[in-house]
Formats: C-alpha cells, sequence, structure tokens
C-alpha cells in the first residue's frame, strides 16, 4: 500500500511536464545517440564487406598457389626439349658445374642404371666423376650430401628433393652461400644417372628441368616479425570548446605484428598480417569555470555542508568526460571568481590490425635494400581502459579535486581505418633471414582517434623494425 | 495509441531519420524527466538519455502495439538502459542493513506539496544511488520489492530498507531547505 508521500511523488511525475528548460536535454545528446541507431545495419555492411574481402583474398591465394605450382607446363614441346643443352650452357656460364678435373672422385656403391633413351642419352655423355647412392628409393626420402652431387659446387646440404615429384619439378634448395645464387641448382648432365626416380618420361623431366633453372630467382614469400613503436599528435575537436583552455595529448602506441608477403616480380608485392595494437594517450586538459551560483556548472550540495560542487564536461579525443570537483565551503568564492579544473585520463586501447599493403623493394648497395609500401589497415577494437584524475586551482590554492564521481567514454568505433606509407632499409643477415628499420606515416581515423559520430583525425609517425624470413 | 504516433512508428522502423526525431520531439522531456531522476548529476543525465535512446530506437521493432502504449514501453526500456549504465559504471552499490531501518516515518504529503517538480527532482538527485534507484523503481515506476530485488539482484529486504532510508534522507534534506 502506497503513503501519501509515495502517491503524492507518483502524481507529481505521472503527469506530462511542459518543456521548462531544465528538463529539455540539449540537441548534443540526440546528435549523438543518432550513429548509433544505423550501427546495426552498418556493422552488417561491415561483416558483408569483410567477408567478401577474405574471399577475395582467398582468391587471390588461390591463384598465386596456383601460378607457382602449375606455371610449368606438363606436356614439355619439343623447343623445350631442345633447350637442355642451352641450359647447361648457362650453368656453365654462372661457374656451378665443376670441371672434371676438379671431381672428386667418390666411390661408387650402386650405379642406377638408366631406363629410357633420354637417360641413356645423358649415360652416354662423359661422366663427371661419380654416381650417387640414393639413401631411399622413395624420392621425398631421399637426401643428398655434397660428396653425393660432384657436379656442383659448395653444395652442402639438399633438402627438398622435390625434384622427383612430379608437380614440383626440380628445386632443390641449399642453406649455404651458394644459395645466395639461386634456390635451384640444376644437374643436368647426370641426373638421371644420380638418382632412380620413378618420372614417366625423360622429356617431362628435363622440360621441368628447364623451368626451374634460374639463377638468382628471386624469393616469393616471405614472413615477418615486426615491432611498431609510435608517437602521436591529436587534433581534438572539442565537444565543449568553449571549456578547452590549454589541453594538451600525448599517445604512444606500440604494435606487434606477424605478416605475410607474396613478391610477384623482383620488386614488387603485397603483405598482409595480423597485429596486436596498444594505444596509451595521456590527455591533460585545463577547464576554466567562472563562479556564478546561477550557471548549472555550479551545483550547491546540503549533504556536503554546503560545499560547492562545480560541474564540468570535457572532450577528451575520444572521451566525453564530465566531472564533479567539490571545493569545500571553508575556502570562500566570490561570483565571478575563477576556478580552475584540471582533468588528466590515462587511457589504453588495444586494437586487433590487419594491414593490406603493396611492397615496393630495390637493392641499392649490396646487402641492403629499400623497400617502400603503401597500405590500408583495419583495426578491430578489442578493449580499452581508462583512469581520470584531477586537481583544482583558486588563486594560489591548490588542492587535489574529489575524484570524478563520473566518467563516461563515447562508444569507441568497433572498427577504424587508417591509411599508410612506409619508407626502410633491409638488410639480409643470414642466408633466408634479413632485418629491417623503417618508418611509417599513418592518417586517417586511426585507432585511438574516432569515435561515432565523431571526425577527429589522427597523424602519427610511426618507426618499425622487425625481421623477415624467406620461405 | 494516437494514429500520428502509429504512422511514426512505422516510419522509424523503415529508418526514417525525420521520424525519429519527431518522436525524441514528442517525448524528450519525459524520457528525460526520467533520466534526471535516476541520475546524480545533470551530465549523469544526459549520458543516461543517450544510453536510453539507443536501446530505444535500437529495441522498436520488438514494440508491440497490442501490449500497451508506446509511452510506458519506452519507459521500461529507458530504465533498463538506466539501470545497465549504472551498472556499468559501477554506480549500483547496495548496502543490505533492514535491521537498522526500524522507525515509521511521517509522511506528510503537504511538505512536499510547496515544492516544484525541478526542485523535487534536485531533492531525489542528491539521494545515494541505491536509495534513488529503488526510490524510482518502486515509487515512480510502479515496481514491487520482488520485482525490485530481481532486478538489481539484491533481497526484498535490502529493496524495503533502501525504500525507508531513501524517504527518511527526502525527509531530513526537506527539513534543512525548510528551515534554511
Amino acid at each position: 500500500m502506497k503513503t501519501p508521500l509515495e502517491d503524492f511523488f507518483k502524481r507529481m511525475f505521472s503527469t506530462s511536464m511542459e518543456e521548462e528548460g531544465w528538463n529539455v536535454p540539449s540537441d548534443d545528446i540526440w546528435e549523438k545517440a543518432l550513429p548509433h541507431f544505423r550501427e546495426e545495419k552498418t556493422n552488417r555492411k561491415f561483416w558483408i564487406w569483410l567477408i567478401s574481402l577474405g574471399m577475395l583474398l582467398l582468391l587471390c591465394l588461390g591463384v598465386m598457389v596456383r601460378f607457382q605450382v602449375f606455371t610449368p607446363k606438363e606436356a614439355p614441346t619439343n623447343q623445350e626439349k631442345d633447350l637442355v643443352i642451352p641450359d647447361k650452357q648457362f650453368a656453365e656460364k654462372q661457374d656451378i658445374l665443376l670441371k672434371p678435373s676438379a671431381v672428386r672422385e667418390q666411390p661408387i656403391e650402386q650405379n642406377i642404371t638408366p631406363t629410357n633413351s633420354l637417360q641413356r642419352k645423358h649415360s652416354e655423355r662423359p661422366n663427371t666423376g661419380s654416381s650417387v647412392t640414393p639413401s631411399s628409393r622413395r624420392p621425398e626420402n631421399v637426401k643428398l650430401r655434397r660428396k653425393d652431387v660432384p657436379m656442383v659446387k659448395h653444395l652442402v646440404s639438399i633438402t627438398d628433393l622435390s625434384v622427383l615429384d612430379e608437380k614440383k619439378g626440380v628445386t632443390i634448395t641449399s642453406s649455404d652461400s651458394f644459395s645466395k645464387r639461386g634456390p635451384s641448382v640444376l644437374i643436368l648432365e647426370n641426373l638421371p644417372s644420380l638418382i632412380h626416380h620413378p618420372l614417366k618420361t625423360p622429356s617431362y623431366q628435363i622440360s621441368r628441368l628447364q623451368n626451374d633453372i634460374k639463377i638468382n630467382k628471386p624469393r616469393k614469400w616471405f614472413v615477418s616479425i615486426l615491432a611498431a613503436p609510435s608517437f602521436s599528435r591529436m587534433d581534438i575537436r572539442p565537444l565543449d570548446g568553449s571549456h578547452i583552455k590549454g589541453s594538451k595529448q600525448f599517445q604512444f602506441s606500440d604494435n606487434f605484428e606477424i605478416g605475410v608477403s607474396k613478391f610477384f616480380s623482383q620488386h614488387w608485392g603485397v603483405y598482409t598480417g595480423l597485429g596486436l595494437i596498444s594505444v596509451r594517450s595521456k590527455t591533460e586538459t585545463k577547464n576554466s569555470i567562472g563562479y556564478n551560483p546561477t550557471t548549472e556548472h555550479v551545483w550547491s550540495s546540503s549533504s556536503m555542508a554546503n560545499d560547492l560542487t562545480f560541474q564540468t564536461s570535457t572532450s577528451l579525443g575520444d572521451y566525453r568526460m564530465s566531472s564533479v570537483v567539490i571545493r569545500p565551503n571553508s575556502m570562500p568564492i566570490s561570483n565571478g571568481e575563477t576556478i580552475d579544473v584540471y582533468l588528466t585520463n590515462n587511457q589504453l586501447v588495444r586494437y586487433l590490425n590487419i594491414p593490406v599493403e603493396l611492397q615496393y623493394k630495390r637493392s641499392f648497395q649490396s646487402p641492403f635494400l629499400m623497400y617502400s609500401s603503401v597500405g590500408v589497415d583495419m583495426n578491430f577494437l578489442l578493449d580499452d581502459k581508462t583512469q581520470t584524475a584531477g586537481k583544482m586551482m583558486h588563486g594560489l590554492d591548490q588542492m587535489a579535486a574529489t575524484p570524478m564521481t563520473l566518467h563516461r567514454m563515447t562508444p569507441l568505433a568497433k572498427t577504424v581505418w587508417s591509411a599508410h606509407l612506409g619508407l626502410g632499409v633491409e638488410r639480409k643477415i643470414w642466408t633466408h633471414l634479413s632485418g629491417f628499420v623503417g618508418g611509417k606515416y599513418r592518417y586517417g581515423l586511426t585507432p585511438s582517434a574516432s569515435h561515432v559520430g565523431q571526425k577527429t583525425f589522427l597523424h602519427s609517425l610511426q618507426l618499425e623494425m622487425g625481421f623477415r624470413y624467406a620461405l | 495509441m494516437r494514429a500520428k504516433e502509429r504512422e511514426l512508428i512505422k516510419k522509424c522502423l523503415k529508418g526514417h531519420q525525420s521520424a525519429q526525431r519527431a518522436l525524441y520531439l514528442n517525448y524528450r522531456v519525459k524520457w528525460y524527466m526520467v533520466c534526471l531522476r535516476y541520475a546524480h548529476c545533470k551530465p549523469d543525465a544526459d549520458d543516461m538519455l543517450q544510453e536510453g535512446l539507443i536501446s530505444i530506437f535500437r529495441d522498436l521493432k520488438q514494440f508491440d502495439v497490442r501490449k500497451g502504449s508506446f509511452g510506458a514501453w519506452s519507459n521500461r526500456v529507458l530504465v533498463n538502459a538506466i539501470l545497465q549504465y549504472l551498472r556499468k559504471w559501477k554506480k549500483l552499490k547496495l548496502n543490505d542493513d533492514f535491521q537498522e531501518m526500524s522507525q515509521i516515518l511521517i509522511e506528510d504529503e503537504d511538505v512536499f506539496s510547496t515544492m516544484s517538480a525541478k526542485e523535487l527532482t534536485l531533492l531525489i538527485q542528491q539521494l545515494p544511488t541505491g536509495y534513488r534507484i529503488v526510490f524510482n523503481l518502486y515509487v515512480i515506476e510502479g515496481y514491487k520489492h520482488r520485482e525490485i530485488a530481481e532486478l538489481l539482484n539484491i533481497s526484498e529486504n535490502t529493496s524495503k530498507t533502501q525504500l525507508l532510508k531513501a524517504k527518511k534522507m527526502l525527509r531530513v534534506r526537506l527539513e534543512n531547505i525548510l528551515q534554511s
């Protein structure tokens, strides 16, 4: 059963109210809420977009893989058959063939008799020294040692004998300095006698050999890891412009990323990856409030023995902060005097970053090469944390402000786009490994600078360093 | 429900921005008054209204004309959004000390009747959060203690305590004002 007091309050607030100023919300609220109504639709659009992009990337990847695997023609032409000798000449020109006199005699444990005409043809040619004893009849398990391959200089280990694989063709990789010349080593002359293999036709084998003899063949796939710290300057568009004076913001972010790049030619390639960006920002604002008991910025609280309660609202980049500071009654203030409220906001926002970029590489002084990149980033919001503190000054009085009774974060955009330009230098450290250092300029609605309904632009300069491993 | 309002809601569902604004203008005072009562201060109320607007317009498709008026439905959605906001910012703290509140309060509506809605709102705003929320839910929205307990995940006794304390505090504040 309701008491008279309850009935009174119920009646008082049930009747429709006239607009009296104090009970009319500002238009800002509507303007800020409006973009959220359409957020769901936008999200749906975004996912459709993302899935389409993913499918496109997969398609590209599929095409690339297919291109790489199937480009060698499966049915060689007569012309290709004829190219066996030029290949040999080329190999000689590149000085990868040992002269017969320089070949060390190797013990012959087992000679494998050529089984077809082409192999016989090869075996009829002057033997350069030795045959090989395969460790296994199964090609993928065969591992050759240097002494087993007298044709090739400097060859230390051969890890991939996909030479015997119909689809992959000849790809013999070595991990020593020889590989600087390229990943493929051609053993033209006595390959058939070196290894017994199940290839169907000799002509096929030859054509594959032809295809793969590319000295200085550039590596195509790279895996990178990088760390990229950055320092940013933020242009704030204040929500309550009249209150902002002497505000400043510093932002530091770090980005750890792993990615993969594919080069289509010696110079051009594409890169994509996955990164974790942590953006830390510190924002300091100074609000000057003229004391006037009639304004809405000054509220009196009887529970605090008539201490003065100052209410401020400030835009701090991503934040719309409202705060209340209390000045004790023991420190009087006259009408018209100004009280300065300093607010400090420490924010940490983390994003999942997916860059897609076009890369250009060019060597300018061995072993250095220069790279540049241009691309876009999609940043997905993971989480955000904020901590606020404040102090108040009035004349010479300085005191810690009562902690904010509220602070509120304007919703951060779930997805943020940015564009970037990069430039750097890469140096080969080891056969497959290189290190790089560069700089990146980002522009656009970057991680910490955007929120729904607000256009806040951020320029950032990012230092990046990392390692790249050639596959 | 008025035909005009029904038409507005239909247009809102189709995404007409002008209709959304018109609906907002019709209800903004009512909604804002609710927020002011639940908030400690005006910026809090602004934030609550913003959250509430998002909820109302996002969930508009769930509004069923046959189940009641838009005003009542939007009020419920708004109150839920406000409670969510308070939970989100950890402002919803209630103490369970029913034992302390055994005294019977004087319920004299005449004392309050001289005050305007604005003054009453300010008075409510000065209550601690827990008292304010329970007072609003029980007295103004008409929730039962059992419902409040479920809504706020507290015991019924806590809800009753908060209400008694709220009324006592209102009384004390009012006496202070009258004395001064």
